[in-house]
């Protein structure tokens, strides 16, 4: 197989997350979708693992426009594959064909994130569409409170802040106890 | 004429920031800056852009294109002050309670964020190494030149403690908030980055005219000047500012999008640009990360610099990189055999992808290069045709009577404009005195190419 499109570093981490859910999938459940990739790629920045995508708020929580298309062009590559039921609707990528040779030619420097990315997709791949945008845009708003006050915000701006984005599609007592598991496991500092 | 009973004049930090020097643009006329933004520009990290092209080898194709990132940066400044005065003259009151919610802006948040505007403006491209975009992703591997721009802003080893010292302490945090968006940066500053580098941004509306002006063509000319005087000002839910379109300004914008289509498919991504493009990736990959695996490598390349030893390689024939660095210096290049349309879907990209395969069996003797090109047209929210709003920017246009639509809703001429111009093509390495063979190579891709199903 020869990688005709494909070959940078951001292909290469959207490789790896694809071959890692392919494990977790199986021991676990859940399946890798586009909300499943958005917020896991959105949580490896977040763990500081190097990367261009830029991610902004939209409808479901972050996201980030450019990795639709380089799934676009992995897929085109066979580097993933989409085995949906309603490709176009919904998706679920899998490792395709040429997903290790991808691997392979950023394999030292993948080498040093291969434990965030697997923890990563591991802690996320079993969660609910629903349950990832909740806790990513929790992130989201955290990060832009503490942008703006130049501090650690107190609890009830962010959740203030949060339901600015989201209304009253989540329940407070869910994004309560949500904000304080983000906040033991270290993630909001 | 709009009303003026709240119209502002600017406001500067310091006598220091008042505008006292001018330079000469070929676009705008004379930019104005002031005693501190000359200390920016004459840093020796910002004036290395002086010999930094900002279209790299497109010179190869339109001889004009030798304009550098320097005269680019100041353009954008210029086109950024002029949208953030016009905000601030009409729209000011709001602005202002707006930016007074951020840590370190509740004095003077005008004059703060005018000065904010302006530096993102000049230092946007800063950490563009030598080529620009062309070898970007060798140069810049796995981080991009917007990260390295970010760390020359903020970092004090590099322009922090210069920005902190002409501004206040914290400026160069504030600027670094602004140049990278997303989380990190407070909601209240979206106006002011959007401003820079958004739907409508001044980057984009320098580069279109600019990069036309130089490569001497029509393409990328629109009315910049009407489009800033009809910018406005938004309140979406929560309180947060976005920029808007008066709705006379439609017109305008629709002629940006069209520019930005045809500037893709005639400058940035014409063929000869690209595989040029490719022979200074093989060059740099050649040479070997040694050359730019440190900050300071990286701000030591220019253009100038590369170029030298180019033709120094080239001449030498020494090393790997040598046959680039002759393809270079000669204008020999590989000649396009394939190519999808500008449109080309995942299925086209896949079909290209099979044909190069059956190239090279049957020219086993040929070098072919693969490329695909890709980028973003608009990302509008067109709400007659779009089922799902992610990713997409619902821009909001302000009607005569203040009522607000979306400009996805009014324009008839952007529903017909492509959100993304993509293309796949393939480059045979067939030299101008065998056009025989190239013709024959073309129908055969050409023939197989439609066997499996692409578009053309």
């Amino acid at each position: 197989m020869s990688l005709f499109l494909a070959g940078t570093w951001e292909h290469a981490l959207l490789a790896m997350v694809a071959k890692e859910a392919a494990g977790v999938s199986q021991e676990h459940g859940g399946y890798l979708g586009r909300t499943a990739m958005q917020k896991i790629v959105y949580y490896l920045q977040v763990l500081d693992v190097p990367m261009k995508y830029r991610f902004e708020l939209y409808h479901y929580g972050p996201f980030c426009q450019n990795i639709l298309a380089d799934l676009e062009w992995l897929m085109a590559d066979e580097v993933i594959s989409d085995s949906s039921p309603k490709p176009g609707k919904y998706s679920r990528y899998t490792p395709g064909l040429a997903c290790n040779e991808l691997i392979g030619r950023h394999a030292a420097k993948l080498k040093g994130y291969e434990n965030i990315i697997k923890n990563t997709v591991e802690a996320l791949l079993p969660l609910e569409p629903e349950h990832l945008e909740l806790i990513s845009t929790l992130d989201y708003a955290f990060r832009e409170m503490k942008a703006t006050l130049g501090k650690k915000p107190p609890k009830k701006k962010v959740i203030a802040r949060f339901r600015e984005f989201k209304g009253e599609k989540f329940k407070e007592k869910e994004i309560e106890s949500t904000y304080d598991r983000l906040e033991s496991a270290g993630l909001f500092t | 004429m709009k009303a003026t009973s709240s119209f502002r004049h600017p406001e500067y930090l310091t006598a220091n920031d008042e505008p006292r020097y001018r330079i000469r643009c070929p676009v705008h006329g004379f930019i104005r800056f002031s005693e501190n933004e000359r200390k920016i520009i004459d840093h020796w990290i910002f004036r290395r852009l002086r010999h930094i092209r900002q279209l790299a080898l497109t010179e190869m194709v339109y001889p004009g294109a030798t304009h550098t990132r320097f005269e680019h940066s100041l353009g954008v400044l210029e086109l950024a002050t002029r949208a953030f005065d016009q905000l601030a003259a009409t729209r000011g009151e709001l602005l202002e309670k707006n930016l007074k919610k951020v840590a370190g802006l509740d004095k003077e948040p005008l004059a703060i964020a005018r000065q904010l505007v302006r530096l993102a403006a000049l230092l946007h491209d800063v950490g563009h190494s030598c080529f620009s975009h062309a070898a970007e992703t060798v140069i810049h591997e796995g981080s991009g030149h917007e990260s390295f721009t970010y760390k020359l802003v903020e970092e004090r080893d590099f322009l922090g403690s210069d920005l902190d010292q002409a501004y206040f302490a914290g400026f160069a945090e504030l600027l670094g908030k602004v140049l990278r968006g997303g989380a990190v940066m407070p909601p209240q500053f979206k106006v002011l980055k959007d401003l820079v580098s958004g739907e409508m941004d001044a980057d984009r509306c320098d580069y279109l005219v600019r990069d036309s002006h130089h490569c001497g063509v029509e393409y990328g000319r629109f009315d910049h000047r009407r489009m800033v005087q009809c910018l406005d000002l938004h309140e979406a839910g929560g309180g947060a500012l976005e920029i808007a379109l008066h709705r006379d300004g439609i017109h305008t914008f629709e002629a940006l999008i069209l520019a930005r289509y045809q500037m893709n498919t005639q400058v940035y991504y014409h063929r000869i640009r690209r595989i040029y493009d490719y022979y200074l990736c093989q060059y740099f990959k050649e040479k070997g990360r040694k050359a730019f695996d440190s900050p300071t490598k990286i701000l030591n390349q220019t253009d100038i610099q590369a170029m030298a030893t180019i033709l120094r390689d080239a001449e030498t024939g020494k090393g790997g990189q040598a046959k680039w660095a002759a393809r270079i210096r000669d204008r020999n290049h590989h000649r396009v055999v394939h190519e999808t349309g500008e449109d080309a879907n995942a299925m086209d990209l896949k079909h290209s992808g099979s044909l190069l395969e059956k190239l090279k069996v049957q020219y086993p003797d040929i070098d072919f290069i693969p490329d695909r090109a890709s980028s973003s047209i608009h990302k509008l929210l067109l709400p007659e045709d779009d089922t799902e709003e992610v990713g997409l920017v619902a821009l909001p246009l302000i009607e005569a009577n203040g009522e607000v639509h979306y400009l996805g809703e009014r324009s008839h001429i952007l529903r017909r404009v492509p959100r993304r111009f993509q293309v796949a093509r393939i480059f045979a390495d067939v030299s101008r005195d065998n056009e025989d063979l190239l013709r024959k190579i073309r129908s055969f891709a050409l023939d197989e190419y439609r066997k499996l199903g692409g578009r053309s």
